[in-house]
């Protein structure tokens, strides 16, 4: 039997649920309507009903009741569990609970999840306990002056703490805290971590709204992470569930059908029946007076005890009595009853922290959301299906300017705004399995690489949207796997290992610039800023004009290269966000050629551009314009290696014009070690394929001015082409050049040399684009089937000269280079063997290093292209051979140099002993007078060079005689200076008559010289040269005869 | 210019005993031109010919005619719009195979070439499809 329930007013302000008084005296306080009478049940009374614990009644009134209780605690730093034991029916744990213990769930959380957690009073009772503990340490807050972002800076980053980190709990994502800050966002939303039923779930299925679910860990360290988010400028928000209660809770348990069935018509807080479709769980009633109380202390508890900076409610449309089920266009119609119930849990929220966000995720007629922004909410601006269109180069449904608050006629930046969050499928999942293509293949959204590009398209005509954003995690690094693995709400794998893929953290890389650069001007967030959206067509554009800045952000959302106008609304300079580089603006109708999928954010200020090359814009076609003459097609040299760049299948027959045989004549090379020349006749081996050249000589050039497709690339951004044993002429399909070290990098480092081939071969520093119309030599003596030649979309040309300590001797004429050896040092006692230079009889204007004869035994092998020397060593003397028309001038540098100071690089000159000083990549001119020069590369101090110099100059001043002597028209004088001295030469007739001045009073270097007369103006006879050089005069005797 | 060439030896070797024996000095024989007759052989068809390093190597139909004596082959760097005046590149050899390798020529230079077939009675007939053909020199070596 059971003692009569005392009816007793409750202690003054007691609330519902757990109340300590001190460490040793609890109060509880259960609203309990249309209940007789209740125990309390416990670890302190083992589980026994004990008449200790029988609660006092208070009746408000009919359909208002409360049990309360107060009572003294033996240990108050011990957890005890409890129960309410109602109407000798119902064991249930107080709605309050700020801990539980589950019978079923509980024995899943590790020790390492949820240490030293007490285990379930297993054979005393059933159903969840709650567990009180008066003597409960509070947290010891370190930040508590945090002031939150003003809602239109916010980027949210939205989480679930079971699939984001593998350990599940919130001390692994409070070590990831790092992770988020270097990104940039400035709030992280954390799914509901409320206990909700089971352990991995989304946890929209809440059983105790105060307590923290235990599959995350302690309580404690989610104050924790919230406290450190707060240390680094960041905001938490609790995606708070109110639209529903599952069925273990106590808000259900207490009046309903069954252990977990319908709430009874007797409920105070739930309905019987949901009034809308999209109900799960039980609806709230949150027109009833218990249901406003609960709300509220919810709400002011997370604020309260947990510093959280505000809510996302969860199905905030369903906040509502009014009856829609099974009419849910009617559920999302303006219902004032609905926003009445917003405002007022607002206002009660804001009285307990007037900055707290209050975000609803309420997807409503525009009027109703627009009320709610007026009043300071924020909503959910779901705008991932246009997003995702365009993302995937779709142009249908593009159009997402709904992104932007006023286009929704919002007075206020309240619009969260979102291409994904965890509701939607992941739009790298749609790019890599529905994205659009060209008709060539070469640009497909469905390939990662392009896919990842892709997002950071999109993300570019998101992040800089004026108002609050959010992204969905691992966004930021393409994470693509189906919101359907597993179930919808079924565990994801985590993939953190993506931050390690350099492509995909070229994409984390871009969402972090592009919030930088949000965070760097109030136009990208202010609702002062005036935006202009045209975002409807294949080619978007945004253009923001803010007082002190001017944007406009243009992109191809298509699949094939367009031109477009970014719209500038200003003349002057603008800058290109990503690259850095400046925009000279005249007209503000500028048009742009834009790649597939290719982006610039232009700004009337300087922003700090990224420091690495984020994006990449490949090409989808290459625009040709190939001119090639021949000379006259009538010797070995008037040969050319062609190609054609991109994807290409066209007979050389088609390509080249006039006819073969007739007009010209090509030549394929099939690797063999003889027999290797392939005579063209019309088969499929002469097409034109990516990749692939032939020798061609013509009386036509060989012009090309067509527009190809670009070839595909791998997932490691390289085109390959096909390469037989052997010597392979191999052309470079990319419309970029690119460093063959670069190419040999990505073969396994360790390929044979590239040849050009100009009249004469040259060993190629660079792959050049076969948009020359170039092909090349290449040696594969490593048995390769193929040949990955890596794209890059930077400079080859700044890589080649940033290489370490290697020297490039590159001589030029009339601008074009005409050969290149390289000097490589190295850090090794025995460096690799040198490279043969080709024959010199194919060689136009060359310098080689002469090859020491000792080790090299065939003539074959006398001139070398690349030789190797210790680097430990400082002083160094090399042979060079100079090949050149005489008397035709030639350009030498060396490029690579200018890393070694105090060391100099000269060439000498073996004959006349002159100096000519290459140091600070000086860029030398001689004009041989004779075909083959010996010179010596010397390196050095200054000493060590003049030392080498003076061994070569001249010991005495003298002259040469002329040569040829009898001449007609032309002879040539020598003289030779051991030091610099002024120099005169004068011709004289026999008469004594001075017919010519060679050189007037001119100042020469030490060396030997030479000096030419001409004579064809002049009748045949005697004449005299005179030298003054310095204060001793010469005379050479010359006969002119016609 | 025509000249007169006696060729019997060469004709046995070219033409075989067949020849020999059914037509060997014999004027008869349908539609074909013979000794004493005054009708030329027909024009030498599919004139062709292959590029080579200072080199053409031509070929041809051979022409079926009984008395067929041999070819001329004329040569021009322009067009050939008649042989009148032109000596052979065969010199006063007739050309006995349907093929010819010419020799010694410039690369780079577009060549014209015509034939004709001459009869034993020296006959000589129109002049065949003009060839238009340019040598061209071996490409460079490999780069080692």
């Amino acid at each position: 039997m059971n003692p009569e329930v005392t009816q007793q007013a409750r202690p003054q302000g007691l609330q519902d649920g757990i109340t300590y008084v001190d460490d040793n005296t609890v109060r509880l306080s259960l609203f309990a309507p249309n209940k007789e009478f209740v125990y309390v049940i416990g670890d302190f009374t083992n589980w026994e009903i004990d008449p200790n614990y029988f609660m006092n009644k208070e009746e408000v009134n009919a359909d208002s009741s409360y049990f309360w209780i107060e009572f003294d605690i033996p240990d108050p730093n011990k957890e005890y569990g409890f129960q309410y034991f109602v109407d000798g029916e119902i064991r249930v744990a107080d709605p309050y609970s700020e801990k539980i213990l589950d019978p079923f769930n509980d024995q899943y959380i590790s020790s390492e999840t949820y240490p030293n957690l007490n285990p379930y009073p297993e054979g005393k009772t059933d159903k969840i306990v709650g567990v009180l503990q008066p003597g409960k340490q509070d947290y010891n807050w370190q930040h508590n002056n945090y002031d939150r972002p003003d809602k239109e800076n916010l980027v949210v980053y939205e989480l679930l703490v079971r699939d984001f980190v593998a350990n599940h709990d919130f001390k692994t994502v409070t070590d990831s805290l790092d992770y988020l800050q270097q990104l940039g966002v400035n709030a992280i939303e954390l799914m509901p971590i409320m206990e909700f039923d089971a352990n991995s779930s989304w946890g929209y299925n809440p059983t105790f709204h105060l307590a923290t679910d235990k599959y995350y860990g302690p309580a404690e360290d989610l104050k924790r992470l919230i406290d450190e988010a707060h240390s680094r400028g960041m905001a938490v928000i609790l995606d708070m569930v109110l639209n529903h209660a599952w069925g273990p809770s106590p808000l259900a348990r207490l009046w309903n059908d069954g252990d977990y069935g319908k709430p009874t018509a007797q409920n105070p807080y739930l309905n019987r029946e949901p009034k809308h479709d999209f109900n799960v769980g039980y609806d709230f009633n949150h027109e009833s007076q218990a249901t406003k109380y609960f709300v509220d202390r919810v709400n002011r508890f997370w604020l309260e005890e947990f510093n959280f900076d505000g809510f996302r409610f969860d199905l905030s449309k369903g906040f509502t009595q009014n009856n829609t089920l099974g009419n849910v266009g009617a559920w999302g119609q303006y219902d004032a009853s609905r926003v009445q119930i917003l405002k007022r849990m607002a206002d009660k929220i804001w009285a307990t922290d007037d900055s707290a966000y209050v975000i609803l995720e309420h997807f409503a007629e525009n009027q109703e959301e627009q009320e709610l922004s007026n009043y300071g909410m924020m909503t959910w601006g779901n705008m991932h299906h246009s997003y995702k269109q365009a993302s995937m180069g779709y142009q249908s449904e593009s159009n997402f300017s709904g992104i932007y608050h006023e286009n929704r006629s919002w007075n206020n930046a309240h619009l969260v705004g979102y291409m994904e969050s965890h509701d939607e499928q992941r739009i790298m999942y749609e790019n890599l399995n529905f994205g659009n293509s060209n008709s060539s293949g070469s640009y497909d959204i469905t390939e990662l690489n392009t896919a990842l590009n892709r997002i950071k398209l999109s993300s570019a005509f998101f992040f800089t949207v004026p108002g609050p954003k959010m992204l969905w995690q691992f966004g930021e690094l393409g994470y693509e796997v189906d919101i359907n693995q597993s179930g919808r709400t079924g565990e994801k794998p985590i993939r953190w290992e993506y931050y390690q893929d350099e492509n995909r953290k070229k994409l984390y890389d871009t969402y972090k610039a592009l919030i930088r650069l949000r965070n760097s001007h109030e136009a990208f967030t202010s609702e002062t800023s005036n935006v202009t959206m045209d975002v409807n067509g294949t080619t978007k554009r945004i253009t923001i004009s803010h007082p002190n800045l001017e944007v406009s952000i243009a992109g191809n959302f298509g699949v094939t290269d367009t031109e477009m106008q970014p719209q500038f609304t200003q003349s002057g300079d603008w800058y290109d966000f990503f690259s850095g580089d400046t925009l000279s603006v005249n007209n503000t109708d500028t048009t742009i050629a834009m790649s597939a999928g290719e982006f610039h954010i232009y700004t009337t200020q300087k922003f700090q551009a990224p420091t690495e090359d984020l994006l990449r814009f490949v090409p989808t076609q290459i625009n040709l314009d190939i001119s090639q003459s021949f000379d006259a097609a009538s010797s070995p040299q008037d040969y050319r290696l062609i190609a054609l760049p991109g994807q290409t299948v066209e007979p050389l027959v088609d390509v080249l014009n006039g006819d073969p045989s007739v007009d010209w004549q090509a030549y394929w090379d099939n690797g063999q070690q003889e027999n290797y020349w392939v005579k063209y006749d019309g088969s499929s081996t002469f097409n034109m394929n990516s990749g692939n050249g032939f020798w061609v000589t013509s009386k036509e050039d060989f012009t090309y001015d067509q527009t190809v497709p670009t070839v595909e690339l791998n997932e490691n951004n390289q085109a390959s082409i096909p390469l037989h044993d052997g010597w392979n002429i191999i052309s470079n399909p990319l419309h970029t050049d690119v460093a063959w070290s670069q190419v040999s990098a990505a073969n396994g480092g360790n390929l044979q040399p590239l040849w050009r081939f100009d009249g004469s071969y040259s060993e190629a520093a660079d792959f050049i684009s076969a948009r020359s119309g170039e092909a090349f030599y290449f040696l594969n003596d490593q048995g390769l089937n193929e040949l990955l030649i890596p794209y890059e979309e930077t400079s080859s040309k700044n890589k080649t000269e940033a290489k370490q300590n290697e020297v490039q001797l590159i001589t030029q004429k009339d601008g074009e280079k005409t050969s290149s050896s390289s000097l490589t040092f190295v850090d090794s006692e025995e460096p690799p063997a040198d490279v043969v230079a080709p024959p010199s009889r194919f060689e136009g204007t060359s310098l080689r290093f002469a090859a020491d004869n000792n080790k090299q035994k065939s003539s074959r092998t006398s001139s070398l292209a690349h030789v190797f020397r210790n680097q430990n060593k400082e002083e160094h003397r090399l042979e060079v051979i100079l090949l050149a028309t005489p008397k035709e001038p030639v350009s030498i540098s060396a490029k690579g140099w200018d890393n070694n100071p105090g060391i100099q690089m000269a060439l000498l000159n073996t004959e006349s002993g002159r100096k000519y000083d290459l140091s600070n990549e000086n860029e030398i001119t001689i004009i041989p007078d004779k075909e083959k020069t010996s010179m010596l590369l010397v390196i050095g101090d200054t000493r060590y060079i003049n030392e080498q110099q003076e061994e070569l100059l001249p010991k005495e001043i003298s002259i040469n005689p002329n040569y040829p002597n009898p001449f007609n028209p032309s002879t040539t004088l020598r003289f030779s200076l051991p030091e610099q001295t002024e120099v005169q030469v004068q011709v004289f007739n026999v008469l004594g008559q001075r017919v010519s001045t060679l050189i007037n009073n001119e100042t020469r270097q030490a060396g030997v010289h030479t000096v030419t007369f001409d004579g064809s103006q002049r009748a045949s006879g005697l004449y005299f040269a005179v030298f003054e050089i310095g204060n001793q005069r010469f005379i050479q005797k010359m006969t002119l005869i016609k | 210019m025509k000249r007169t060439f006696l060729i019997p030896s060469i004709v046995l070797i070219l033409f075989g005993f067949l020849v020999l024996t059914s037509c060997g000095g014999s004027s008869t024989g349908p539609g074909n031109g013979g000794n004493g007759n005054n009708e030329a052989p027909a024009a030498p068809s599919n004139l062709d010919g292959t590029s080579g390093d200072q080199e053409v190597v031509l070929t041809w139909d051979a022409n079926s005619e009984d008395d067929l004596a041999g070819y001329h082959l004329y040569r021009s760097t322009s067009n050939i719009s008649s042989i009148s005046g032109m000596d052979p590149v065969n010199g006063s050899n007739l050309i006995q195979n349907a093929n010819f390798t010419d020799t010694d020529l410039e690369n780079g230079t577009t060549y014209y070439y015509r034939l004709t077939a001459v009869d034993e009675n020296n006959n000589e007939s129109s002049t065949s499809s003009q060839l238009e053909i340019t040598p061209f020199s071996d490409p460079p070596d490999r780069p080692s």
